[in-house]
């Protein structure tokens, strides 16, 4: 009877015991989580060096057709942030994003196969992106194409093409505000107000006939 | 460079035509047949690559038929034809087309 006793306090001490190592444990693991979120909202991962935007001028969307779809870039952005999808490429450790906007204005779905998105920097360099997507009828969608470019990559003179295997390509040249250079985040804004042009020139359409 | 959702293949150009078909009869509706339209290049015959789906024709009534056809993007003049070769008379629309503008 004794035993028992004893054996049942010694049973209950230690599942107490392990009740409270689990308390702490999980304390410990919560203040660990928290502490990544904290560094999370310093701002997003870059791959290299102090954070820098070189957003797009745009002094009016620029649209090309393709497959009579309205394609109109309405942002555009190099930055050191880390890729979306993880891409190994050293040599290419920033990424400039553009957003698009496409518009099927027909009555049936538009179908892209096998597509490739070409970024031709000013200095010739050629940055390539694939593409699939179905839009359907008289439907309008946002899509974000990525395209990872060295750091110095700048959007002076830059052209963006579009074509599927065997197609005949879509092309917009572009003609960025000039003195466009890196801008630190914390004065991005500032800069961009203090260096914006009345009427600046920016992606006009070269060749859609 | 595009019809019907589709971008054209290199070299060549979309000749998107509408026409007009009027059936003079007062009964009955009556199926237009693509086939007994076709484009001429340099005297090959050539289908439309896609076109309307919608083929009949009401009695005394009109319809616009659109269609496209894939040509060489130096072509600069094409003939159109109607009616069935060696069955009935055929009546040609030549087309002359400006050069396509060069992609930089």
């Amino acid at each position: 009877m004794t035993k028992a006793k004893t054996n049942s306090r010694s049973t209950t001490a230690l599942a107490i015991l392990l009740l409270g190592l689990c308390v702490i444990a999980c304390n410990r693991l919560g203040r660990s989580n928290s502490e990544g979120r904290g560094s999370d909202s310093r701002g997003p991962t870059t791959t290299s060096g102090p954070p820098f935007e070189r957003p797009l001028q745009l002094a009016t969307p620029r649209t090309l057709k393709y497959a009579d779809l309205q394609i109109t870039v309405t942002k555009g952005l190099i930055s050191n942030r880390a890729p979306d999808v993880s891409q190994a490429d050293n040599s290419n450790p920033a990424t400039a994003d553009i957003t698009l906007q496409v518009r099927n204005t027909l009555n049936d779905a538009v179908r892209i196969r096998s597509g490739l998105w070409q970024l031709r920097l000013g200095n010739g360099a050629v940055y390539k992106t694939p593409f699939e997507d179905n839009f359907e009828a008289r439907d309008t969608q946002e899509r974000k194409i990525s395209f990872r470019v060295p750091l110095n990559a700048e959007w002076a003179g830059a052209q963006l093409t579009f074509d599927e295997q065997g197609k005949e390509a879509a092309t917009l040249g572009a003609r960025w505000e000039r003195g466009a250079r890196s801008i630190p985040r914390h004065v991005g804004r500032q800069w961009r107000s203090d260096n914006q042009r009345p009427g600046a020139d920016i992606f006009h359409q070269d060749c859609e006939p | 460079m595009d019809a019907f959702g589709h971008r054209v293949d290199e070299g060549k150009r979309y000749l998107s035509l509408t026409v007009q078909i009027t059936d003079k009869e007062t009964s009955g509706a009556d199926e237009f047949v693509p086939e007994f339209i076709r484009l001429l290049i340099d005297g090959a015959p050539a289908a439309p690559e896609s076109a309307d789906d919608n083929t009949t024709v009401g009695p005394a009534r009109s319809v616009e038929h659109r269609m496209a056809f894939v040509i060489p993007a130096s072509a600069t003049h094409v003939e159109l034809e109607v009616g069935k070769s060696g069955v009935q008379q055929t009546a040609k629309i030549a087309i002359d087309l400006k050069p396509a503008k060069s992609e930089s």
